[in-house]
């Protein structure tokens, strides 16, 4: 495994973003690539159309999850949040990349954030995509801090998925901490073979990471390891075999973090 | 009176000797050189009645048996009770120690706990030594791995309950064409048609069946989402509380034996072990915030902390009287014994412009380090401080010292503060003062009989016996020793002890004034260091004496200058009639001296009545007034007795312009008002100084070495003639401690004093006639003054009665 130039250019990175209070953190974390890569940076906002249909629908009515309470849904008040999250999101947008000089610019888009940030990221190397949870948040249990999550990398050893882990041993660099990295193959002796190789690849970056194997054939066993993992930042490449449109959706809804797929 | 008695009366009276006029200290009735030589004196001197009553007031350990100790100012009370109490107190056990700890059922009302003596600094340091290891335990415990795990799978387990629900509700809607929608405050079900949210126009497009059955599965998948976010919270408050005991758990394993210990070594206070138990449950129960501490930075505002961690603070020992040192029982006195630092305090901290308190901000007051023991305090200062002598009744009452706020006991602010337990007082108090404040106490504070029911009152004086002196000596030699003076030789200490006779007013007394001797030990120490001495000598103290008179005198001499001048009329020389020289005293304070004032009266036809001119423009106390018209009755008495008194007489000091009182004048009265209506001059190189009663026996009065002295400065500024000299009381005799210089002007024959009886002896030295006395009709010889005075009492009479038959014929005419 060779780290040549064309192994690590990324040059543009997509942000795909909604409401999601998530979006700011995927923001800096795209603008310290960008910064390190010298890569152009763009932002995407998609309003959610299916909040925009449901909205528009007679009998249409949100649930709080804070209280239980069932309310009318407000078309207007949800354009008009979206409105304000969207200017806010830019502006933080423009500081950021302003301070890092990082080239930048900045879109705004109704529609399904999956399929938007898959059409604008068509010559995107790396493309975040961060949306509202689906799933409910996780109830509030301890005072405690939560453990801090890892960056994953789900590696299949191919030339993307190697620009996957050049791209979170960037990331990890001078903090000390470790990256995991679940190599995904359909045997163990595939599996143990891409496990060498990834230890090397990334011993020879100075990079600390916890690999496993997994034998994971389907997008759905994909899905559940990923969720059960508690990742910061999941990062693969985006020709992985495993991935198609709405893999990419459940995957989106249930990392519960942005996910980066690394063309 | 007896007969003979009434003999000598009417013996001319001879003036005294001059050896009578002061008390001189033989020096060589000391067996010493110097002070050197002599031992320290250990007991207390002419205090026996006060040191009795204030050994008495320690040894009765009864309620209500506390002392005041009466005296004025610098008589020594303070020393003196220090010295007695440090003696007693070595002998008794020191007191226990203090501590005030949190209350865990009641956090306003901190509890005190009682420790056996020099324990509560060690109670204190293992509990702050437990702290510290229970600050490093829990969250050891907490954050070990194993326990860490296990709280994780609960989570896990929780949150994977909640996420099944939800997932389960996802499908069930997904199987009935509906999606269940993330929104910005919740959730939202939507229909779906090809894994799109339905729009309005597509489901208006709908049949109307279709909207039908698409509206109430909407609705009945929303009333199930409603009721699956409603059961949220208890599955996280049973979450809450497994873990919380999976905490306890680990926090009782952590910290069992770390409170074994403590309560091993305190096993024989059930107080205690019941605080450390307490300690212990509470520390349990809240093992989670102290992870908390430890993780989690303390919120600041502009940087300044809003809060103090606060965690372990609760488990804290106050120790409010640590007693370790202290040897016997305490011996406090306070020396600004306001409410506060008699009683104690607590205290506040200011934190972002609000005041916040707790247990350890309670402050000891002088009562806390005394109970036990003895509290020592000057009355004055104790009854200036508001509320603080309430406050120490209230003490002594209850037997309790209770920590109140002043300002919340007022209502002068109503910030939540702490009701610490009172803690039991075992006190002695010892209040020193003046007799007059304890006069006043006893007269008006119903409570003060009741609890200081032992008054030790200081003698001002003592009695001159041979002994004494011999004692006073060793008292010099004590006080010198103490303050490293100089040693006295046996002529310097003599002269103290005349010094001490004249300040105690009596030549058959010594003054018990310690500050006086003290002050004049020390100054006459300064001027024989001044002149290079190494001993003080006589001079030296006589030096001393002087100046202390040079530095309070100003106004002395300023009155003797007006009289040299003539500005106040003094004769000291030919006579007068109607017209004396009486004798006052003015006192400044620290320094009294005698006044001559020419005293004249008149007399004319009149009803019987003796006016008293300061009386008439109130410039005239009531003593003074009772003295004239003691005057009017004793004319009565003897020269009217079978007829009235008809003359109208008037008495006044001349050049006075202030306030007069006392009866010392009217002897002097008497004798100006029998010269007037005798006519016969009086000699006014004399002076008279005594009250007189009807009888017209002398009786003596106060200051009379002042009054002597007073005179005699006038005299000799003008020259002594030989004739000079001031009548006094006879009683006054024995309290004669004059001047040395008046005592060789008497020796010399130059001045003169007579000590007189009677109003008859005075006015026959005064007037140079003999007084006369009655025959067996009742009568005075003619050309005796007294025949003089009834005689002209009779003319007086017998004109007003003529005059009184005039009216009345007149009247019958008319």
């Amino acid at each position: 495994m060779n780290d040549t130039g064309e192994e690590i250019a990324i040059r543009r990175i997509l942000v795909a973003l909604d409401t999601s209070s998530r979006g700011l953190v995927a923001l800096e974390t795209a603008a310290d690539l960008a910064t390190d890569m010298h890569a152009e940076l763009q932002g995407l906002f998609v309003e959610d159309e299916s909040l925009f249909r449901l909205a528009g629908l007679p009998f249409a009515q949100e649930i709080l999850y804070s209280s239980a309470v069932a309310r009318q849904m407000d078309l207007a008040a949800i354009e008009r949040s979206w409105r304000v999250r969207a200017e806010e999101l830019r502006r933080q947008f423009a500081e950021l990349a302003e301070r890092l000089r990082v080239k930048w610019s900045f879109d705004i888009l109704r529609g399904r954030i999956v399929k938007q940030a898959l059409a604008a990221a068509a010559d995107a190397d790396l493309l975040l995509i961060v949306r509202e949870n689906r799933s409910p948040p996780a109830p509030a249990f301890t005072r405690r801090a939560a453990a801090p999550r890892p960056i994953l990398v789900i590696y299949e050893g191919t030339p993307a998925g190697r620009r996957a882990l050049i791209t979170a041993a960037r990331l990890v660099q001078d903090t000390g901490n470790r990256i995991g990295v679940l190599i995904a193959a359909c045997d163990e002796g595939e599996t143990e073979q891409l496990q060498e190789a990834c230890a090397k690849f990334l011993h020879e970056r100075n990079t600390p990471a916890v690999i496993e194997g997994s034998c994971i054939t389907s997008g759905g066993q994909l899905v559940d390891t990923v969720r059960r993992r508690r990742a910061k930042l999941l990062l693969l490449s985006r020709d992985c075999s495993l991935l198609d449109e709405a893999t990419i959706e459940q995957l989106v809804d249930d990392a519960d973090c942005p996910v980066g797929l690394v063309r | 009176m007896n007969e003979s008695s009434e003999k000598n009366l009417k013996t001319p009276v001879a003036a005294l000797d001059a050896n009578a006029l002061c008390w001189r200290c033989d020096e060589k009735g000391f067996d010493f050189a110097t002070t050197d030589e002599l031992e320290d004196l250990n007991e207390i001197l002419g205090q026996a009645r006060a040191m009795e009553a204030v050994q008495f007031g320690i040894g009765m350990r009864r309620h209500g048996y506390n002392l005041y100790v009466l005296g004025p100012p610098g008589a020594g009370k303070r020393t003196i009770v220090r010295q007695f109490l440090d003696q007693q107190s070595a002998h008794s056990p020191p007191p226990d120690d203090w501590c005030y700890v949190h209350n865990f059922d009641l956090p306003h009302k901190p509890k005190a706990l009682r420790l056996p003596n020099g324990q509560g600094a060690q109670f204190r340091d293992a509990m702050q030594s437990l702290i510290e290891d229970l600050r490093t335990s829990i969250p050891a415990a907490l954050d070990a791995e194993e326990h860490k795990n296990r709280v994780q799978e609960v989570e896990q387990e929780a949150k994977e309950h909640h996420d099944q629900a939800f997932r389960e509700l996802a499908e069930k809607a997904a199987s009935q064409g509906i999606q269940l929608v993330r929104t910005p405050g919740g959730f939202a079900l939507a229909p779906i048609r090809d894994g799109e949210v339905l729009s309005p126009e597509e489901f208006d497009k709908l049949p109307e069946d279709e909207q039908n059955r698409i509206e109430q599965v909407v609705r009945s998948l929303q009333k199930e989402l409603q009721e699956l976010i409603e059961q949220v919270p208890d599955w996280r408050k049973e979450m809450r509380d497994k873990i919380k005991e999976m905490n306890r758990e680990a926090a009782r394993f952590a910290i069992g034996h770390l409170f074994s210990q403590v309560k091993q070594k305190y096993g024989d206070l059930p107080d205690l072990q019941d605080y450390l138990g307490a300690v212990e449950q509470d520390v349990i129960e809240s093992a989670d915030q102290f992870r908390a501490e430890e993780q989690e930075e303390t919120p600041t505002l502009f940087g300044i902390p809003m809060q103090e961690p606060q965690s372990f603070q609760p488990y804290e020992v106050n120790l409010l009287v640590d007693n370790s040192q202290t040897k016997g029982a305490p011996v406090v006195f306070e020396e600004h014994p306001n409410y506060q630092n008699v009683l104690g305090r607590v205290e506040h901290r200011a934190q972002m412009g609000t005041l916040f308190t707790d247990f350890t901000l309670i402050k000891s007051g002088a009562l806390h380090r005394a109970n036990g023991g003895f509290f020592v305090v000057e009355a004055l200062k104790l009854l200036q401080q508001p509320y603080a002598w309430e406050g120490l009744k209230r003490a002594l009452h209850t037997r309790e010292i209770k920590i109140e706020s002043l300002a919340e006991a007022l209502s002068l602010v109503s910030t939540v503060s702490l009701e610490p337990e009172p803690i039991p007082l075992d006190v002695k108090v010892v209040l020193l003062g003046e007799r007059m404040l304890y006069y006043l106490l006893y007269q008006y504070d119903r409570e003060f009989a009741e609890l200081f029911k032992v008054a030790a009152d200081f003698e001002d004086r003592m009695d001159r016996s041979p002994e004494n002196c011999r004692l006073y000596a060793r008292l010099i030699a004590t006080l010198l020793r103490r303050e490293k003076h100089r040693p006295f030789d046996r002529a310097a200490v003599a002269r103290v002890l005349e010094h001490a006779a004249r300040v105690a007013d009596d030549s058959e007394k010594l003054t018990t004034h310690v500050r006086t001797i003290s002050d004049l030990l020390r100054e006459a120490d300064y001027w024989a260091g001044n002149n290079g001495n190494d001993i003080v000598r006589a001079e030296h103290v006589e030096q001393a004496i002087e100046k202390q008179t040079d530095r309070v005198d100003r106004i002395r001499d300023l009155i003797q200058e007006e009289i040299q001048r003539g500005t106040f009329l003094i004769d000291t020389d030919g006579e007068q009639i109607g017209q004396v020289n009486g004798l006052s005293v003015i006192d400044l304070g620290n320094f009294s001296f005698g006044r001559p004032s020419r005293i004249t009266a008149t007399a004319r036809l009149g009803k019987g009545e003796v006016i008293d001119i300061e009386r008439e423009v109130e410039l005239g106390g009531s003593t003074h007034s009772k003295g004239v018209l003691i005057l009017s009755s004793f004319l009565a008495a003897r020269y009217a007795k079978n007829h009235p008194l008809s003359l109208s007489a008037s008495l006044v000091f001349e050049q006075s312009y202030g306030m007069i009182d006392g009866d010392s004048a009217s002897v002097a009265e008497l004798c100006a008002l029998l010269s007037s209506l005798a006519e016969a001059p009086i000699k006014q190189s004399l002076a008279v100084t005594g009250s007189v009663n009807q009888h017209g026996h002398v009786q003596p009065i106060g200051g009379v070495n002042e009054k002597i002295e007073g005179f005699f400065d006038v005299c000799r500024f003008r020259g002594l003639t030989g004739r000079q000299g001031v009548l006094i009381p006879k009683s006054n005799v024995k309290h004669l401690m004059l001047r040395h210089d008046v005592r060789e002007a008497a020796t010399a024959g130059k001045f003169h004093i007579w000590p007189v009886e009677t109003v008859n002896q005075a006015v026959s030295l005064l007037t140079g006639l003999p007084a006369g006395e009655t025959d067996g009709s009742g009568k005075y010889p003619a050309d005796s003054l007294n025949g003089r005075v009834a005689a002209r009492l009779l003319d007086l009479f017998e004109l007003r009665k003529s005059y009184s038959e005039e009216v009345k014929a007149k009247s019958r005419n008319e």
